[in-house]
C-alpha cells in the first residue's frame, strides 16, 4: 500500500501501521464517495456551461436585425390613416435604415462566432 | 515618525485583521505613534481602531514607515509602490485564482490581480515579512529577496474566556465532534471534510457529528457545500457560519478532532487555535500546512477517504496516541506563543528603525 501518513516520528509510524490494518480488515469500498467528489467538482463546472449556452442561444437569436416585423392596424380613431402614414414612412427610409441594419447584423454574427470560438477553446482546455 | 498598517479590508474575526489589531497594540505598547487603515472596514468594532485610507492620501511622509498587509489585488498595491516612506510588506499569501475560477468571477479576478501585483512590488518595497517558509518560499521565486520569517501574532489571552454557553449544551452531548475552522471556500475543501465525514460515520462511528465553522466567502460554493450532506443522505453536519469568539471558544471546548483537507493555506490560525484547546489535528498535506504544524498533529498524504475514517477513529479513541500527538502539539505551540512573536517583531521593527536613522 502506498504511504499514507507523512511520517516524521515513532508515533506516525505506529498510526500508518495501525491504518493499514484497519482498511484492509474493514475492506470498505469508497467507490460511491469518489463519485460523489467527482461529480461535486463537476457540478460548478455544468452550471457554468448551462449558463453559458443558454445566454449563446439567446446571442444568436437576437444577432440578425429583423427589418419585417409586420405593421399592425389598430381598431382605433384614424387607424387606417395611420397605418397608411406608417407604410410610407417605412418605405421612404427603407433606403437608409436596410445597409445599416445590415451591416449591424454582420458585425453581430462575427461577433457571436468570437464569442463561441473563445468558449471552444475553453471547453477543450 | 509613524508607522502606519494598510490592508485592503479590516472584518472582525478574520485572522489577517486580527494580526493586524494585535501588531497594532504591540507598537502602541512599545510607544510607537502606530495607526491603522484600511479601504473597506467592517464591523463596529474594528472600525473603532482604523481609519479609511483616503484620510491617508498624500499625507504619509517620508520618515515613515508603513506596513502593508498582503493577501488580495487591490489598487492599494500601487498607492504603495510609489510612497517614498520606508516600506514594510506582510505577505500572508494569495488563495491562487485557479481555486474560484468555477465559482466566481469576481474572486478570480480579484486573486489573479493580487498575484499581478505581487510581481509588480519586487524591487519597490525595502523590507518584507512572511508569516510561514512556504510564504516565503513564494516571495523568493518570484524575486524578493532578504524575506524574512515571523508568524501571525496571536494573542493567546483571547482564548481564556469563557465558551459560550449554548454551543457547549448543545454539542456537547457524548457524541464525538469533528471540527474544522475556516471559510467555505474552494481552496479550503470542505467538501472533501464531509465525504471523510461520511465514510467515518457511515462504517465506523454513527454517533459523531461534524461542525463546519465558517463564514460563507464564495456563494455558489457555499451552496454546493451546504447541499452535499443532502445528496450524501447525511445526518449531523453542522454549518455554523460566522461566530463569535465565545462561540469560537466554544467549538474547540466540544472538538474530539480538527480535521483539515485544505489545499491551500498561507498559515492556517486555526491548526495553532487546535493546539491551545488541546484538539490533535489531522491535516492534508498541503501548502503552508506542514511549516505550521512541523512534527506536531498527523499530516496524511492522500485524500483517501477510507484511511481518513480510520485515522478520526484511532486519533479519537486510542488515548496514548491522541495524548502523545497533543503533547507535540504543546510543544509546537510555544513557537507561536505572543510573548515570542511579539520580541521576534519588535526585534524587527527597531532593527528597521535603527537602519532608517543612521541612513539619516
Amino acid at each position: 500500500m502506498d504511504e499514507f501518513i507523512k511520517v516524521r516520528s515513532q508515533i506516525d509510524q505506529k498510526i500508518a501501521a495501525e491504518i493499514i490494518e484497519r482498511v484492509e480488515l474493514k475492506k470498505k469500498d469508497t467507490y460511491q464517495l469518489n463519485k460523489i467528489s467527482r461529480s461535486f467538482r463537476l457540478m460548478a463546472e455544468k452550471q457554468d456551461v448551462q449558463d453559458m449556452e443558454i445566454l449563446l442561444k439567446q446571442l444568436e437569436n437576437q444577432a440578425h436585425l429583423r427589418l419585417s416585423n409586420p405593421l399592425i392596424s389598430y381598431d382605433e380613431k384614424f387607424s387606417k390613416g395611420k397605418f397608411l402614414a406608417r407604410r410610407i414612412i417605412r418605405k421612404l427610409i427603407k433606403w437608409y435604415i436596410e445597409p445599416i441594419a445590415q451591416q449591424q447584423s454582420e458585425y453581430n454574427q462575427l461577433v457571436l462566432e468570437a464569442i463561441k470560438a473563445l468558449y471552444d477553446k475553453r471547453s477543450e482546455n | 515618525m509613524r508607522i502606519i498598517q494598510i490592508l485592503q479590508t479590516i472584518s472582525f474575526g478574520d485572522a489577517i485583521s486580527n494580526d493586524v489589531l494585535e501588531i497594532d497594540k504591540v507598537l502602541n505598547e512599545k510607544g510607537y505613534e502606530s495607526s491603522i487603515y484600511a479601504e473597506f472596514i467592517r464591523g463596529k468594532n474594528t472600525a473603532r481602531f482604523v481609519r479609511p485610507i483616503n484620510e491617508l492620501n498624500n499625507h504619509v511622509k517620508e520618515e515613515d514607515v508603513v506596513i502593508y498587509h498582503y493577501c488580495i489585488g487591490t489598487e492599494l498595491t500601487y498607492w504603495f509602490k510609489n510612497q517614498n516612506c520606508t516600506k514594510i510588506l506582510i505577505y500572508h499569501n494569495i488563495t491562487p485564482h485557479e481555486f474560484f475560477i468555477k465559482y466566481s468571477k469576481d474572486m478570480t479576478e480579484i486573486t489573479r490581480y493580487g498575484r499581478m501585483g505581487l510581481y509588480d512590488l519586487v524591487g519597490h518595497v525595502d523590507y518584507v515579512i512572511a508569516d510561514s517558509s512556504y510564504n516565503k518560499q513564494e516571495l523568493i521565486d518570484i524575486g524578493f529577496k532578504n524575506v524574512s520569517v515571523i508568524p501571525v501574532l496571536i494573542d493567546f489571552l483571547k482564548y481564556k474566556s469563557s465558551p459560550d454557553g449554548k454551543v457547549i449544551r448543545r454539542y456537547k452531548d457524548g457524541k464525538k465532534n469533528i471540527l474544522f475552522v475556516g471559510r467555505l471556500a474552494p481552496n479550503k475543501c470542505q467538501e472533501d471534510i464531509i465525504l471523510a465525514f461520511a465514510y467515518y460515520r457511515q462504517n465506523i462511528n454513527p454517533n459523531s457529528r461534524l461542525i463546519l465553522v465558517g463564514s460563507n466567502a464564495v456563494p455558489k460554493y457555499a451552496d454546493d457545500i451546504r447541499a452535499l450532506p443532502g445528496r450524501l443522505d447525511l445526518d449531523d453536519v453542522i454549518f455554523a457560519g460566522h461566530v463569535t469568539q465565545e462561540e469560537l471558544i466554544g467549538y474547540y471546548s466540544v472538538a474530539d478532532v480538527f480535521l483539515c483537507m485544505s489545499e491551500h493555506e498561507g498559515f492556517c490560525v486555526p491548526l495553532v487555535e487546535s493546539m491551545l484547546f488541546d484538539v490533535p489535528i489531522i491535516a492534508f498535506e498541503s501548502s503552508a500546512i506542514s511549516d505550521t504544524l512541523k512534527d506536531s498533529g498527523i499530516i496524511f498524504l492522500k485524500k483517501d477517504y477510507a484511511r481518513v475514517g480510520a485515522l478520526l477513529d484511532i486519533i479519537m479513541n486510542q488515548t496514548d496516541i491522541r495524548n502523545k500527538i497533543i503533547e507535540k502539539q504543546k510543544e509546537r505551540l510555544q513557537y507561536f506563543s505572543y510573548d515570542s512573536v511579539k520580541q521576534e517583531l519588535l526585534t524587527f521593527i527597531e532593527d528597521v528603525i535603527a537602519k532608517k536613522r543612521s541612513k539619516q
